[in-house]
Formats: structure tokens, C-alpha cells, sequence
């Protein structure tokens, strides 16, 4: 910073970043925040997904009388019911597990 | 050191957490820098503007094409950002007649010291140049590049450059003391 005349080049450098921010604490902050929003974005998912399908279940059950639902129940074979309730049990974990998506 | 493609493509497939601090940690200072020149020296409020871009940058990375450099385009979304905070507080971006603490010039050893002052120069020239100045100084943009983005004519561009080097070549000599 000795010289009184500033040419278009020493400004041009003067004018670089000097430093190189430390970046740990803003990294870890972003990606934290990044983390809680998948969370928040999941959360919401599953509530509406749960909604929905409690809403759908009272409209079945309103509909369709409970009794003949279990008929339909009854009549299927043991395997299919199993299969159902397979699939029932691993979509709910799959919505509900902390794996991110 | 990995590239940028690849660390996004992990990203995008994976939704690798790890590859997106690697491009965190890689671009943070120069986008922060940048908007503490544009902010002229609110480290506070460039910070949080920088927070922004990134989350936006992991929102958007699907958008992204690679014709144009991630630098380019996380400097783009900076922009953005300070253009929607300039909206809001108009005049406190604006040039000003706060003082400059020109003492740094003349002690302006180290590097932190520098950016200091070049951060409390950028009050001194208005909002526009300070755009321009710096999209085209820090960001390494063309002059088209700083047409398109700021929606502002090409030749104005050019003169806001140059009226700002002006300006802050003037201030610096003025503020030295007279060769003895």
C-alpha cells in the first residue's frame, strides 16, 4: 500500500478476497439444516399419508358394512391375507423408518 | 480432490449428504465474500443470504445444467438472494456517507484488513456499480454474463465498471498521505 497511483491492475488485485473463510461451522450448520428439513418434509408425508388413509378407511367402513368386509377377509386364502398384511407392514415402516429420501 | 459433476451426481442419485458438504465447504468462502461486497460489509446478513443459496442449491441442484460453471450459478442464486433483500431494504444497500476508516489503507497488512476495507469502500459507490464491480472482479463473469443476470443494458454495465474503479481509485488516492 505504498504507491499513491492505483492502475487498473492494482486495483484489479486489490479488489480479489484476501482471505479464505474458515468453512466447518457454516458447513456443519448448512447440512444440519438440510438434514432437519428432509426430516420435517418426511414428517409431513407420513401425516398426510396416515390421514389419508384413516379417511379412506372410514369412507370403506361407511360404505361398505365392517360384516361383509371380513367375509371378503374370511374367503380369501391364508396366504393372500398374509401377503396383504406383509405389504401393509412393510409401506408403514418404509414411510415411517428414518431413511431419508 | 473430486469434481463437481461427480459430487453432484451423487447428490442427485444418492442424495449423498457427504458430497454436498465437499461442495459447501468448496464454494462457501468465495460466495460469502461475495456477498459481503455486494451487503458492503453486513457479514451478518451475508451469512445468512449464503445460507440460503446453499439450501437452495441442494433444492435446485436438478436444475442445474452444466453449461454454464457451479460458480457461476451459486453466484447467480447469490444475486438473487441480495436482489430480494435489496427490495426490502432499499436504503440501507444503498451508497452512503458512513466513514471509511481509512486507517486500514495505511495498515492494511493483513489480508483480513483488506477485505475490511474493500467491504467499507463498497458503501462508497452506489448499488449497481457495487454489482457489477464485484460480479465481474470476484465472480469472474463476462460483461454479457453481468447484462443478463442484472437485466441491466450492456454499455451501462460497462460504465458502471469503470465509473466504480474510478471511484474507489480516486477514494484510495485520496486518502494516502502526499508523497513527500
Amino acid at each position: 500500500m505504498s504507491n499513491n497511483n492505483f492502475d487498473e491492475q492494482e486495483l484489479d488485485d486489490f479488489l480479489q478476497f484476501h482471505t479464505e473463510l474458515p468453512s466447518e461451522d457454516f458447513t456443519m450448520h448448512i447440512v444440519s439444516k438440510v438434514g432437519k428439513n428432509a426430516k420435517l418434509r418426511r414428517n409431513i408425508f407420513s401425516l398426510f399419508t396416515l390421514l389419508g388413509l384413516l379417511v379412506s378407511t372410514l369412507i370403506f367402513v361407511y360404505f361398505v358394512p365392517l360384516s361383509s368386509f371380513t367375509d371378503i377377509l374370511t374367503q380369501l386364502p391364508v396366504y393372500a391375507v398374509a401377503l396383504l398384511v406383509f405389504c401393509l407392514m412393510s409401506s408403514s415402516l418404509w414411510l415411517l423408518s428414518n431413511q431419508e429420501s | 480432490m473430486i469434481d463437481d459433476k461427480t459430487l453432484i451426481a451423487r447428490i442427485l442419485n444418492d442424495g449423498d449428504r457427504y458430497a454436498y458438504s465437499q461442495l459447501v465447504k468448496k464454494y462457501q468462502s468465495a460466495i460469502r465474500q461475495f456477498l459481503r461486497r455486494l451487503t458492503a460489509g453486513d457479514h451478518h446478513t451475508a451469512d445468512d443470504l449464503a445460507q440460503e443459496v446453499f439450501l437452495t442449491l441442494y433444492k435446485k441442484l436438478n436444475t442445474f445444467r452444466s453449461d454454464s460453471s457451479l460458480s457461476t450459478w451459486l453466484h447467480k442464486i447469490a444475486y438473487n438472494q441480495f436482489l430480494k433483500l435489496k427490495q426490502k431494504a432499499y436504503q440501507k444497500y444503498e451508497h452512503s456517507d458512513h466513514e471509511v476508516d481509512y486507517a486500514l489503507l495505511e495498515s492494511a497488512q493483513s489480508n483480513q484488513d483488506k477485505d475490511i476495507l474493500i467491504e467499507q469502500l463498497m458503501k462508497k459507490i452506489s448499488t449497481n456499480e457495487r454489482i457489477c464491480l464485484t460480479c465481474f472482479v470476484n465472480a469472474g463473469m463476462s460483461h454479457p454474463e453481468i447484462s443478463e443476470l442484472t437485466k441491466i443494458p450492456l454499455g451501462t454495465v460497462k460504465s458502471h465498471i469503470t465509473r466504480a474503479k474510478q471511484k474507489l481509485s480516486q477514494l484510495m488516492q485520496q486518502s494516502m498521505p502526499v508523497a513527500s
